[in-house]
């Protein structure tokens, strides 16, 4: 059962592993070895699976992802409604800070 | 590193194992990647452990209510009124709470009733006093814990149903 939950807040140290999981996402469905090599290539963060785990875990549980039928040993994941709310709600506010840093910056 | 996949919980182990293995199969070899899965069984054993303990909240305190009525079912006299009102409001209290486990609550409060009964006829604690029959007392125990819990379900319905 999961259970739903409006935003990707109260996730600790997962908290940015969860986003670029689900910045990955946005992109399409991708099991764990794709999104942990997606998001090498965009971020340059290398994901241990361990953290990969607890990552998706969460987003499943708060149904911000969702699992697709197994292909060969590889689970697929997708973003659901509720993610890409949550994730362009996120994105959003990283956009508010980084203008207003890169303001401030400009202005010292 | 895949040895290390065991010290999963095995529920986790259940749901993600296979996929969580698939993945150990194409990620390097390193005392990183090793010390990366051993954080994250620690943190779904963490996860796993605090849902257990959430499950277990109402019981813990249904057991420490059941009690205390108990209690009071011991040391009343011929005054149930308390003892009544207790079973009325705890019934009311669960059953809005936990609304599909209603029928469990009203069975184990209504329990501390003929328990604490048995046990003060066993201690003659109230010698000379009219008592009202046991099986009586407890079967009319029945009576404010089902409307007790009656009343929850509805309630909780409708705080439901004006939500919605």
């Amino acid at each position: 059962m999961t259970k739903q939950n409006a935003g990707i807040g109260g996730l600790g140290r997962f908290a940015e592993p969860a986003v670029l999981v689900l910045v990955s996402l946005a992109e399409g469905p991708k099991h764990g070895y794709a999104i942990t090599a997606d998001i090498d290539q965009v971020s340059g963060i290398h994901l241990g699976p361990g953290t990969l785990y607890g990552a998706i875990a969460r987003l499943e549980e708060r149904g911000l992802i969702e699992p697709l039928p197994s292909e060969d040993r590889r689970r697929p994941y997708r973003l659901t409604g509720a993610g890409a709310a949550a994730l362009r709600a996120h994105l959003h506010t990283l956009e508010r800070v980084t203008a207003t840093g890169s303001r401030r910056l400009a202005d010292t | 590193v895949r040895r290390l996949v065991r010290l999963y919980p095995r529920l986790w182990r259940d749901r993600y194992g296979e996929e969580f293995t698939a993945l150990l199969a194409g990620s390097p070899r390193t005392w990183r990647t090793a010390a990366d899965i051993v954080l994250g069984a620690l943190d779904a054993h963490q996860r796993n452990g605090g849902k257990r303990m959430r499950r277990l909240i109402p019981w813990t305190l249904l057991v420490l209510v059941a009690a205390v009525l108990g209690w009071l079912n011991y040391h009343s006299s011929d005054d149930v009124q308390p003892v009544a009102a207790g079973l009325l409001l705890a019934g009311f209290g669960f059953s809005f709470w936990r609304p599909r486990l209603a029928w469990l609550f009203v069975v184990v409060l209504w329990l501390a009733i003929p328990i604490s009964g048995v046990v003060a006829d066993a201690n003659n604690d109230h010698p000379g006093l009219a008592k009202a029959h046991p099986l009586y007392e407890t079967l009319v125990a029945l009576i404010p814990t089902a409307l007790g819990a009656i009343a929850g379900v509805g309630a909780r319905w409708v705080a439901g149903r004006a939500r919605a």
